[in-house]
This record gives structure tokens, sequence and C-alpha cells, in this order.
């Protein structure tokens, strides 16, 4: 679920804070720069891990605060392909089952990766497994809030990052930007033995 | 200033600020902010080409952009990444301070859900030295990483959770080789916190210390 990540990046330290140990002062400056936050072909950045390497610092004409280079590990969430993960359903639509881990939300099981037969039970906005038996079908309900275990099968990156002047013309156009784009989403299936809600498989 | 060492440094250096040209800025050590006293009448325009220096061309900028080095220099489980946060948390408590600050937000934010989740899971209970005895018994059962450390991660209890993990598990392993793997599992690393009461009914004497009454 989760990697290091390794880089490198120039950290500023205001002159005001050149009392504070360097370490702690770029340990700030990283986690404020980076946790939480989605990095473009990377993941979802948790926390610093460690500070490998800090080059010199330097003090450039005009800007008081030094500047140096660190070269840092960063645990990021960053799950691989096929990954069996547990999360909590978060709501239904027709786009699919929309599911939640707490600290990360865009994860989509669109309606084919669902345990086949499935419907959209349109009155209670629930989609619905009718698993067939013997004595008949049940319908088992993927209600909100139920821990579910699915299977990562594709992630998509958008660069969501702003857009300069030049296209200016055509945002214009539009009153404001059609829909906010999660820059992290994975797509998750729960169509194999085993997977969807917890309760189904647990041994009785 | 005829020092072959340093490439930056020329007729026209002053222009140049240290560190923005792109090269090797360990040849220049230290801030070199006296150099910039001597050079009074050039102040003005070494401000303004640092500027532009800074503004213009991105291929300049030398040592200025972040860099992923590499996106998958190591796997992590979710032991060690709680491990990780919960002295985050301990130390951050200690120096208290600072943590209201708007900046440090994001790093509470995530930092609280991900230890909030992974405490739901049989990770909170593991240590190093179970994860060691974990790895050494996982080495007669041929797996690959990915495999151990969702196994590690999850601590399936049913057949049918080693055949989502493993790939081609009715390929590689036959049901008594499935069995030994879930005794493996069961028996070295410790149950979650909602198993404990499933843990109940099977015949594992328990690693856990709670006694689930």
């Amino acid at each position: 679920m989760f990697v290091l990540v390794e880089m490198v990046d120039t950290v500023r330290i205001p002159p005001w804070q050149f009392e504070r140990k360097l370490n702690d002062s770029i340990d700030e400056e990283l986690n404020k720069k980076l946790a939480n936050k989605v990095m473009y072909n990377v993941g979802l950045c948790i926390c610093l891990f460690d500070i490998t390497k800090l080059e010199d610092a330097y003090v450039f004409p005009g800007d008081g605060a030094s500047h140096t280079k660190v070269h840092f590990r960063y645990v990021v969430f960053h799950p691989f392909l096929d990954e069996i993960l547990i999360g909590k359903i978060k709501g239904c639509s027709p786009e699919g089952v929309h599911v939640s881990l707490g600290f990360f939300d865009d994860i989509l099981i669109p309606p084919e990766s669902l345990q086949q037969p499935a419907k959209f039970d349109e009155a209670e906005q629930v989609w619905v497994w009718e698993y067939e038996t013997e004595e008949g079908a049940h319908d088992l309900y993927m209600d909100i809030g139920e821990e579910v275990r699915f299977r990562v099968v594709d992630e998509s990156f958008v660069d969501t990052s702003p857009t300069g002047p030049s296209s200016a013309e055509a945002a214009s156009s539009s009153e404001e930007l059609p829909k906010k784009e999660a820059p992290y989403t994975l797509m998750g299936s729960i169509s194999e033995p085993g997977l969807g809600l917890l309760s189904w498989w647990t041994s009785s | 200033m005829a020092r072959g060492a340093r490439p930056a440094r020329g007729p026209a250096g002053v222009l140049q600020a240290p560190g923005v040209h792109r090269g090797d800025p360990g040849v220049h050590r230290g801030a070199r902010s006296r150099l910039w006293g001597v050079r009074r009448g050039a102040g003005s325009r070494s401000f303004s080409a640092w500027s532009s220096a800074c503004a213009g061309d991105p291929r300049r900028r030398g040592g200025e952009d972040m860099e992923v080095k590499d996106a998958n220099a190591a796997l992590l489980s979710n032991y060690e990444v709680f491990q990780l946060l919960t002295d985050l948390k301990e130390q951050r408590k200690e120096s208290g301070k600072n943590k209201h600050s708007s900046g440090q937000q994001n790093l509470n934010t995530i930092t609280y859900e991900t230890l909030k989740y992974i405490s739901k899971t049989p990770c909170k209970h593991q240590s190093p030295e179970i994860v060691r005895e974990f790895l050494t018994a996982m080495k007669s059962h041929k797996l690959t990483k990915a495999e151990k450390l969702q196994l590690l991660n999850h601590r399936p209890v049913t057949a049918v959770e080693i055949q989502l993990m493993v790939e081609e598990s009715e390929e590689r392993l036959t049901e008594e080789q499935i069995e030994a793997l879930l005794h493996t599992v069961t028996s070295i690393l410790p149950a979650g916190p909602e198993a404990e009461q499933q843990q109940n009914a099977s015949d594992d004497v328990a690693m856990d210390e709670e006694d689930p009454a």
C-alpha cells in the first residue's frame, strides 16, 4: 500500500528560523509542502521518512533566506496493481460504488466490476448483488459504511496544476471549470470470490 | 579570477548568482554574502539578473525544481508506516507549540486518518521480531515480495483470501500447502482488534495479550 520515494528538492528556510536546528526546519518545510498532497505519477504523500543527504546551504542576493538542496525519502500511498485493499463504502451512484480508506477517498468500483449479476436500486440509491442459490435469489445490499475488500485494477493521475494565461479564452467561454477532477483515482474490482463486503465471506 | 574549478565565475560572473546556475553547486562553499558586498556598484544589476534568471528559462534553474529520483525505492508494510506515524505523533506532542499552525494542518490530517485506518487492521499488534519471524517462515513457501507483503498486511484466515492474494494459487499451491500457509500466518501474526472474537472459536493458542472476554 505504501512505498518509499526518493526525492531531491531545494528547501527555503526564512531567516527568523535560523535559530532552530536545520534538520528540524527542513523536516517541517518538507512536510508542509508535501503531506496530504498528491504528486503527479507518484501518489498521495503521507509523511517524511528520513533525510539522506543535505547539501550546502546558499544565501542569494535579494533574499535573506537560506536555500538547501535536500535528498530525502517520503512515504507515499501508491498501491500496486492487483493489490487487495479493505475500505469502507462511502456511497453508491449509477457510476458505481465509491469506496474510501479514510485518508484516501477517490476509489471507484465501476458497475461492470461488481459481483454479477448486480443492479442499482434507484429508490435506495444502492447497488445490489443478486446472489442466486438453490433457495432463490438473495439480494445483497452494498450499504454505506460497510467494509469491502477489493482489488486495485487501475489508477489514473490527472495533472491539476493551474493552466497558464494562454488558455484563458477557452476557460472564459465556459463559466467555470466544469468539475473538480480528483488528481489521483483508483479503480477497483470486486468480481472475484472473496471480494466484496466482508460480511459476505466470513464463515459463520 | 583565473581559477578553472569555478566555471561560473568569469568576467560576467557577478551576473550569474551561484546555485542558480546549472552545474555543480558544490563548487561554492557556504554563503558568499561577503563577495556581494565587494561589488557595490554591480549590486542592483546582480539583483535584477538573479530575478530574471529565476523567472526565466527553467533549464537555468538548476537545483530548484523538485525531482523524483526513484518513485519505487522500497515497499513499506503497514506496520512500518504505523510505527513511523506513531513516533512522529509522539515527537510532535513533546515539542508542543507549533502543531496548530496552518502549514501543519495537512500533516495533522493525514497522520490522524492514516493512523486511524491502520489501527483497525491486524498490523497494529505487530513488532519487528514478529515480522522477521514471519518472513523467515515464509521462505519455504516461495512467494513473491508483493504476496508476502499482502499476507503480512491482511493476515488472511481463510483459503479463499489466500487465493486472492497469491497469484495462480491453484497451480502453485496444493490444498495442504494452503493449509500450512494459513497455519503459519495465523500462528505467527497476532490477530486484529475485531478478529479477536472470531479467534475464540479456533484452537490456535492466541498470540494476543488482551483477554477477549
